[in-house]
Order: structure tokens, then sequence, then C-alpha cells
């Protein structure tokens, strides 16, 4: 009877017939305001500095020489391949582990643990941020954990510098961070499969990484785009970490930003590298979604 | 074994964290000098560091009764109607769950700059509601959602006014979710560095405490030992809120799939 | 308190107005019609049927009924006073809905209580009505549980208790046994009789199932296209329907394409397909004579035999196309003069001998049960694919 069930919205009600323009205007007018006046207006103020020419008033006319610095520039231009290289290693890094902690959690452990572990990531995403960076200077500083036991059990003469104020440590502490929010999303798409599907291709006979390929990675699809969403773009905008942990070869654009906009004062740059790292992140997650959205169609064909 | 050694590189810096917390030396560095309690007292009368948590619960405390009206009122606003803005209106309270909060921090310090607005603790408490509560939007909505509207109707046949529909049906429905959103809008506001750090001018929160203690000094025992009473207080309010929840199971609420659901649409930072 | 019981427990008269009218209502949606100029009324204590497929507008006029939609045109009266504007929570109207809809965070007991609680009758009274609606669906011993507690059966009653505590002037049933299996379904038919003769409520029973119509219902209305095809009760829908969309929708039937020759008294005599003469005991109006017309049999009403011939009884010679033993009865589908295709039902002590199929045989009937439409028997399905249901 499913073709009679028509008009289940509050229009077809008519309790709500003729009101519903003024109930929604309740509804949706608060939140809408508020979001254009603090968020929408501020962006467009971003993207108009952005084109802003520097003056003792802030403000002097249309240019194009905030982007035109920024290009020209060998600095910026290396923080933007830092920060390109640091998150697409952190995000593969932590594909690469979270695929299979999703895969496990969803279908190999038993449902006590399963709503542990999980307890576990989604705290793991509550507790501070900086109190994580915090905690890895520990272990991974001159005098931390890692470079004291190795020196302990005399693996090493020396302590490891690499391991703190790098690349490495911006990698490790992103991965570590991030991790939960990269998990939970793949977990829950895995989870909303039936397991009949997966013993299905077992019965057929499907090596694991033709299971794998053929059927888990597309099902994961739309849980990968989710983490690629929420996980890549932010840690584009990341200085928190590498200012912590990152030394000057871990440097990323936030950092520049940060510089320009809070130290220097140079709101107009400032604002410029904000927009193309918007734009940058932006056509580096769509590139991942396409890529996931190729992969589905060969798997699917 | 996998997993444990996932659970391992999560938790164990912070059990170093805390086991430094005890360590009686001023350097942070094996082996462990002894044991001491000095740490906690020299945190807690910190002035300064006292503010900063002040501030950041103070903040906290106003940002998720907030977020969750104005998330709950979104989520009704795109989830139970249909209408021609419907779209544009959803996108827009998507939107700042995908734009970096670098961007969003730096937008706002231009924006209050230009309209004279003095950076404060109010200029922080008006950015972390806007980016927390699309997220409330997005949980209480994901809930929604799943919300079958024949029972709705149901209520209204047996004689319920669309307000008691609201008060004894849908409210109790979304309650679970209202539950995850305060926890998360709470801990969002907590935990948030960035946009305060753009939008704060001179105020002290409790993650620029951290931040700023860190950036000028290497380690500081004082960081180890504040740093594990949040974290502890953190893990204490969600699991006693999972159990909660755990508790309600019967009456149709499961935070789990809330929960997820919230992260989901969450960001880190 | 008491005078809310009072109010509660009077009888809800306005004079001799039925509880429930349709005067000309309309339903469009956009530029569909989905109701077309309905009207019937649905007496005091009677249990009523929309019968139809699906599409046919039996759905929506039921959600008009309860106030989910408003009428485009025309008006509806509950209990003799216009009801076309009132919402859902102003009508006298309760509705079981196919999917229960149970509120899934009360127990059962909360459920049934909360019609009760929105009239704010007194404590006493709603505690009463409670215990009353839950016994009379027999389930006092699981007030406590929750929904998702209870078997699909016992989520029906509750759905069913929980319109009943409302006493509402009317009920309102949407395919309510549609999500329970078989033989809980035909349980579930006589249980929901026996409750509305208990009750004295009128049910206005939505389905289009039409075993469970025949089986509850006092009068049956017939939907199709929006429309009202034929409002009667079962026997007379069954036995002498108004058209061959009412032939073919309800109960199986064979449709041998006839001429009518003359009118006799109610009846008709017919020129059967080969070119034999019957007489039919009654036709429907619009026949004419010398006009092509339709011979409506049922299977159970025909006989098969080996060996034809008259023998005071009207009949055709067939051809056996298939034989299917269903335990109780042989159904049997025989090919007729101008591959006109008939149904048989018999039972097991009158079927043909063994290797019948492909061989010549004799259908005939009792005249008592004929009946005669007019037109052409295109357009009704063929009984060999109908559902045997």
């Amino acid at each position: 009877m499913a073709t009679e069930q028509l008009s289940l919205d509050p229009q077809g009600k008519p309790a709500a017939t003729g009101r519903v323009g003024v109930r929604v205007f309740g509804y949706a007018l608060p939140p809408s305001m508020w979001l254009l006046v603090l968020f929408g207006v501020p962006l467009g103020l971003l993207l108009w500095m952005s084109f802003q020419h520097r003056s003792i008033t802030g403000t002097g006319g249309f240019t194009l020489e905030n982007y035109q610095a920024i290009l020209s520039e060998p600095a910026y231009l290396k923080f933007a391949w830092n920060t390109v290289l640091i998150c697409t290693i952190s995000m593969a890094v932590m594909l690469a582990i979270a695929m299979p902690i999703a895969y496990l959690l969803a279908f190999c452990v038993r449902a006590r643990y399963e709503l542990l572990l999980l307890l576990l990531f989604v705290l793991a995403g509550e507790l501070n941020p900086l109190i994580r960076v915090y905690a890895w200077r520990m272990v991974l500083g001159r005098e931390g954990v890692i470079n004291y036991t190795l020196q302990a059990i005399g693996v090493i003469d020396a302590p490891i510098d690499v391991l703190l104020f790098s690349k490495l440590a911006v990698i490790i502490v992103l991965s570590t961070t991030y991790i939960p929010y990269t998990t939970i999303p793949i977990y829950a798409s895995l989870k909303a499969v039936e397991p009949d599907l997966l013993e299905a291709a077992d019965d057929l006979g499907a090596r694991f990484s033709t299971r794998f390929r053929k059927i888990l990675l597309p099902l994961a699809a739309p849980g990968i785009f989710v983490a690629i969403i929420i996980v890549y773009i932010p840690m584009f905008s990341e200085f928190a970490t590498p200012a912590l942990v990152g030394g000057t070869s871990g440097s990323m654009i936030g950092n520049a930003i940060q510089e320009q906009v809070l130290e220097a004062g140079n709101w107009g740059i400032g604002s410029a590298m904000s927009f193309l790292l918007l734009v940058l992140s932006a056509a580096v997650a769509f590139g991942g979604y396409r890529a996931a959205r190729i992969k589905k169609l060969e798997a699917g064909a | 074994m996998f997993l444990a050694i996932v659970v391992l590189l999560l938790y164990g810096p912070l059990l170093i964290l805390a086991l430094f917390s005890f360590n009686d030396s001023i350097i942070i560095a094996l082996p462990f000098e002894g044991f001491t309690g000095q740490w906690y007292t020299d945190a807690l009368s910190n002035p300064v560091l006292l503010e900063g948590l002040r501030n950041s619960v103070g903040v906290a405390f106003v940002v998720m009764p907030v977020s969750l009206l104005l998330g709950t009122l979104a989520a009704f606003a795109v989830t139970r109607f249909r209408y021609k803005a419907r779209g544009p209106v959803a996108g827009l309270i998507g939107a700042p769950l995908v734009v970096p909060w670098l961007l969003i921090g730096v937008g706002a310090l231009i924006f209050f700059n230009r309209i004279n607005v003095p950076l404060s603790l109010k200029t922080i408490t008006l950015m972390h509601i806007t980016v927390a509560f699309p997220l409330v939007a997005a949980i209480v909505g994901a809930r929604l959602v799943r919300f079958d509207r024949r029972v709705e109707e149901a209520a209204l046949d047996l004689g319920a006014t669309p307000r008691e529909v609201l008060r004894y049906i849908i409210l109790p429905h979304v309650m679970p979710a209202l539950a995850a959103s305060a926890i998360f809008a709470f801990s969002y506001s907590f935990n948030n560095f960035v946009i305060s750090f753009f939008t704060g001018g001179f105020e002290i929160t409790f993650p620029i405490w951290v931040f700023s203690t860190l950036r000028h000094a290497q380690n500081v025992p004082i960081v180890n030992a504040i740093s594990t009473l949040v974290s502890v207080l953190q893990v204490v309010i969600v699991l006693v809120a999972w159990r909660l929840a755990a508790g309600s199971k019967r009456t149709g609420g499961s935070l789990d799939a809330d929960a997820v659901a919230g992260v989901f649409a969450g960001q880190v930072k | 308190m008491s005078t809310s019981t009072e109010q509660a427990s009077a009888p809800r008269s306005s004079g001799d107005a039925p509880a429930l009218e349709l005067r000309d209502v309309v339903k469009r949606f956009g530029d569909v019609t989905a109701v077309d100029h309905v009207n019937f009324a649905v007496g005091r204590s009677e249990f009523f049927s929309l019968l139809g497929p699906s599409g046919c507008g039996k759905t929506t006029t039921l959600r008009m009924l309860a106030g989910f939609e408003r009428p485009t045109e025309g008006q509806i009266f509950v209990d003799g006073s216009d009801a076309s504007d009132l919402p859902p929570y102003r009508r006298d109207t309760n509705l079981v809905f196919q999917s229960y809809a149970l509120f899934p965070h009360m127990t059962v007991e909360q459920n049934v209580a909360f019609g009760p609680e929105r009239k704010k009758l007194g404590k006493e009274d709603t505690r009463r009505r409670i215990g009353g609606a839950l016994e009379t669906v027999q389930l006092g011993d699981l007030a406590k549980r929750y929904p998702r507690e209870l078997s699909g059966g016992q989520q029906q009653r509750v759905a069913l208790a929980r319109a009943l505590a409302n006493r509402p002037a009317v009920l309102l049933l949407d395919e309510p046994l549609g999500a329970l299996d078989l033989k809980l379904r035909e349980e579930m038919q006589f249980e929901l009789k026996r409750i509305q003769r208990e009750v004295g409520i009128s049910f206005v029973y939505v389905t289009h199932d039409q075993g469970e119509a025949l089986t509850m219902s006092d009068r049956i209305a017939v939907m199709n296209r929006g429309q009202v095809e034929h409002l009667a009760s079962p026997e007379e829908i069954y036995l002498r329907p108004a058209s061959l969309f009412v032939a073919g929708f309800i109960g199986q039937a064979s449709l041998v394409p006839v001429r009518l020759e003359s009118r006799e008294g109610e009846g008709w005599s017919v020129t059967l397909p080969g070119g034999g003469r019957a007489q039919v005991a009654g036709g429907a109006p619009g026949c004419v004579s010398g006009a092509p017309g339709v011979l409506l049999l049922r299977p159970e009403h025909l006989r098969i035999s080996a060996e034809g011939g008259p023998n005071g009884k009207a009949g055709i010679g067939v051809r056996v196309l298939e034989e299917t033993f269903q335990g109780a009865v042989v159904r049997y589908l025989v090919e007729g003069p101008e591959s006109s295709k008939l149904a048989v039902v018999t039972p097991l002590d009158a079927r043909l001998s063994e290797g019948s199929v492909g061989r010549q045989a004799w259908v005939s009937w009792d005249a008592r049960w004929t009946y005669v439409l007019p037109g052409v028997p295109d357009a009704v399905p063929d009984p060999s694919v109908a559902n045997p249901d």
C-alpha cells in the first residue's frame, strides 16, 4: 500500500496547513541567522580581505598582490608542500590502520568487547588534543621514553633527535589524534553491511585479497569518504601540533597563517593563504573522493 | 593483538604523562626519582592556570545549552518540514562542519575587528556556539530522521495536540541524542584551542594556557599534573553518560549509535 | 471527576445521524485525483469495509476520515456534525495503523493510557478504561511490557486496545492484519469481529484482502480508481456484483461471454458460446436485449463431469487443461467454446477419473447462482492467474 501513503509532511495535515510556513520560520530562522552573521559574514570578510591592499588603515583597495606574494615566495611553497606531504602520509597511515580495525570491530570481535573498544575510540577523540600532543613529547623527546629505553638496552649510543621536532613527529601525533575520527565512520558503514554478504563471498571461495577489493572496499567507501572529509581537511589547517612537535622542518601552512595574522598583523596575506588552504584541501579531498568512487565502480563492474 | 597495539598508541603516551605527574623531579625524564604530589599542589595554586580552567568551564557551560537549543531548532528545520529553502538551509547548517576551524577563527578575528567588538570570552563563546551547534543539529537530526512519522500521527489521532506530541512523543525520542549532544558540545568547547586562540584576545582558556606554557618551556610537570586531572574528569563524565544511556536502553535510546553519528559529523579541532 | 465520567459514557447520540457520513468527498494531489466523489454512511455498530486494490483510494479515504488529509471537496460528518476541518486530535475517530505505530518508549499500559490521559479523564476512570481495553484484547498480563518485547500479534492487540480505550464513535483500521502470518490473520479476523460486537463501536476497515472483508463485514464498499463501485452486503457483492471489476476482484470468477436474449422475470435468457441457451437467475442494471453480456460463474458453483449432455441443468462442453489437487478440493482449469477459460472447484468425491487432462468434459451449473452483467469480459483477470486466496 506504499503507493497510497502520500503526503507525510505536515503540509498535508489539516493541523498544520496554513501555519507550516510560520512554524518552519520559527525553527529555521534563529540557526540560519546565527550562521549567516557569525559564519557567513566572517568567511566573506576573509575572502574580501585577501584581495585588499595593505595600508595603515588596514585596507586599501582591490589587489591581487597578496596572492602574488604567496605564490612567489619559496618559503610559503615549502610550507604548502610540507602540509600536503604530512597530511597525505598521515591520512594514508590512518586509513591503513583504520580499515582493519573497523573490520575487526564490525565483524570479528564479540559484542561486549566491540562496545568497549568503540567506547575507547570515542573517548580518545573526546580527550583534549593538546594534552595528547604534550604526551607524545614525553615519549619522543631527546630524554623521552623511547630514546631512554633504546639507550638503556644498548641499541643506540646517542639519542635519536629526529623523533621530535620533525615531520615524523607531526605525522605520528596527527595520526594518533585523528585515528578515532577515521575509524568510526568506516566502522559505521561496515556495520551496516549484512555479515551474510561476506559469508556468501566466503562460500564462493573468494580469496581474502579479492574479498577485500571487491566487497569490503566498496562497502566501506562511504565511510572512507566521510573520514577523508572530517579528517583530511581539518589536518590541512593544523597549527598547534606542528608548533609544538614539528620544529622548523615540520612547519605547516597553519603556522604561516597564524604568524601572518597574529604576529605580523598582515591580514591580507593571512586571508589569502587561508583561502588557498581551503581550495587546496578541498581539491585533495575531492580527489580522494573521486578515487574512492572509481574504485567502487571498478569493483562493481 | 593488532587492536591492543593501536589502543596502546592511543592511551600509552597519556599514561606516561600521568606517571610523570607523580615524578619527584623538575626534569621530565626517566628514570623515576620518586613519588610526589607536589605538582598537583603547584598546579592547583597556579592563578593563571586556574583562571584558564575557570574560563574554559564557564564558556563551555554557556556553549552547551545554547548549542543544544540552536542545534535542535536546526535539526527540526531540516528534517521535519519540506519547503523550498530547505536545501540551502541544510547546506548552511552543515557548512561549519567541513570548513577548517583555522579559517573560521581568522575570519571571526577580522569580523570582530571590523565591527569594533573587542575580543573577549564573549567572542570566544559566540564562535564556539557557531561551530558546536551544527554538530548538535547533525546528531539530533540523525535521530529525528529515524523517527517513524506514523507514531506521531498515532499520538495526534489519540487526541494529543501538536504541543503534546512534541512533549510526550518527540522529545523522549530525541532525548538520547540530546544527552550525547550535550557531552559533545561541552567537550568541543572545553577542548577548543584554535578558535579561542584567534578570537580570545588576551583571555586565557585552559587549552591556550597549555599551548603557551609548552611553547615557551620544554616539559613542565604541572602541565602533567593538571592534564592528568582534566583527562580523568573527562573520562569519568563520558563513562557516566555512557552508563546512563545504557541504562535507558529499554526506552529506545542507544548512545552508541548517536555517538557514532556525532563523531561522524564532528571535526577534532 | 464524576462529571467527566458522565460525559464520556453519555450516549453520543445526535438523533439518528449515522456514526459517519461522507458527502461527495474528493481528494486531489496535484493533478492526481485519489478519491473521486465518494458518498457513503456508516451506521452505528456497523462493521464497514473499504475494499480495493492498491492505489484505489481507500487509504486516502481513511486518512481523510482520521483527519490526516483534508478533503479537496465535500464533507465528512462524524456523529452528525461536520468534521471536515477538524484536526485528528479533535475528532471522535481513532485509527489502528497497519504498522501499529506504538509508542516505543512507553509500556503497554502507558500506550493504552495515552488517549484517556489526553482527554483529562480522572485517574480512576483512566485506570478502568485501560483495564477494560486490555481485557477486551486479552493482554492484561503484559501491561508492564514494552512494545519491543511483544510479538507482532501482541503488538497488534495493543494498537487495538490503545484505540479502543479512547471510546471513539468510529474506529478506523488500516489493514491491521497485513503484517501478521496467515494463521494468525485468520484467528484475528474472528477476534476482531468478536471485539466489534462486544464494544459496539462502528468499525471502518480498510483492506485489499477480499477474504477478510467478506468474513467480517456487515457491508463492503468496493473501491476502484477513487470511486465506490459497489456498496452492499458481502453476499450481495459476491453473488450479484455491480460491475465486471467487482466480479473479478471479489473471489474467483469465470466470466463467460454471452448474448442477452430476453428478460425473464428477475433474470435473463442468454445464448452461451457454442450456441446453447441458458437461464440466468439475475442480471445487473444496464442489461439490454440483444446486447453482449458476461455470465458470472463461481468455481464452486460449477459441476464437472466426463459425460456431457443436458440433464436439466445449463452447461457447456469443455476441454480439461489442468487438474490441481488442493487437499479438500480439486481445482480444474478448462477451456470452453471460443477459448473462454473457466475454473472449477469440486469436492474430492466429484472429481473426474484419472487421466482426464486433455479430454473433453461437461461443465454444468445450478441456475440459481448465476448472474449476468452487461459488457464484454476482456478487462477482467483470467481465472488461471487469479490468486487463490
